[in-house]
């Protein structure tokens, strides 16, 4: 069963472990998160693989909202429009169980959007002493604002961008 | 890390209020603050960001007690209405902390 297609197989009532043997037992080798230009099906492992640690409810030892079915499908079509030779992110999952894909040059230089089951995507960025934060619906929109904020993360004294 | 940060939806509390977990570790030796860590979560630990009140407060949010357990705080004053903004604080918090990878 290919990682992607993983994604979409998760049933409610299967035990953790059981996901775990769905998908391969060894996880790609991965070289430095932000390094590495983005493979086709690396993002969406990564994806599946955060989802399944955050798979139960209070997965984090305290309230942790598991991975809903709908913000897996919708994290794992996020990552297939992230484009090839992109920088890859970190993926991460917060409380209330959305997907987090953050970049991040070092700690005041960073870039996260948390996609959760609806239609927005919902970003925030910190560069220096300026932020920016705001929400877009999947759409090409939302790529733009990706791009144009990953060029200020990666890229010293970048303009200002929505 | 910001997104480890990010506050859960308490609805055991009226009205229901945003608060991020936290233990506060002054006095406490390294082994003591892991060891307070693992008896409030319960689970593998794989890091930990520490904060002074002076980094929640330049995020414009508040700490305030919450025992049991003893030590056990939360960190107030997110903003409700939109995630992004608590993204944005979240970040802030991230950026200012230091982070400690489990020994």
């Amino acid at each position: 069963m290919s990682a992607l297609a993983a994604c979409y197989d998760f049933e409610p009532g299967v035990s953790q472990d059981a996901r775990r043997r769905q998908v391969f037992a060894e996880r790609p080798v991965a070289a430095a998160a932000t390094s590495v230009p983005l493979t086709y099906g690396q993002l969406e492992w990564d994806v599946l693989m955060a989802a399944l640690d955050a798979s139960v409810e209070g997965w984090d030892g305290y309230r942790g909202k598991p991975v809903s079915q709908g913000v897996l499908k919708n994290a794992c079509s996020f990552a297939q429009q992230l484009q090839r030779g992109w920088r890859r992110p970190d993926v991460v999952v917060d409380a209330t169980g959305d997907i987090w894909f953050q970049w991040q040059q070092d700690p005041r230089r960073t870039f996260a959007v948390a996609i959760g089951a609806g239609q927005m995507g919902h970003y925030a960025g910190l560069f220096g002493t300026n932020r920016v934060s705001g929400a877009e619906s999947f759409n090409d929109r939302l790529l733009q604002v990706v791009a144009a904020n990953l060029e200020r993360v990666f890229l010293e004294g970048a303009p200002a961008a929505a | 890390m910001a997104a480890n940060l990010m506050p859960e939806l308490n609805e055991e509390v009226t009205p229901p209020r945003f608060e991020t977990s936290v233990q506060r570790t002054e006095g406490l030796a390294e082994a003591a603050i892991w060891n307070a860590g693992r008896a409030t979560r319960n689970v593998a630990l794989r890091g930990r960001v520490d904060l002074s009140r002076a980094i929640v407060e330049g995020a414009s949010l508040q700490v305030s007690p919450d025992e049991p357990p003893p030590g056990h705080a939360v960190i107030l004053g997110w903003p409700e209405t939109e995630k992004q903004d608590r993204m944005s604080c979240a970040l802030q918090l991230a950026a200012a902390g230091t982070l400690t990878s489990v020994e």
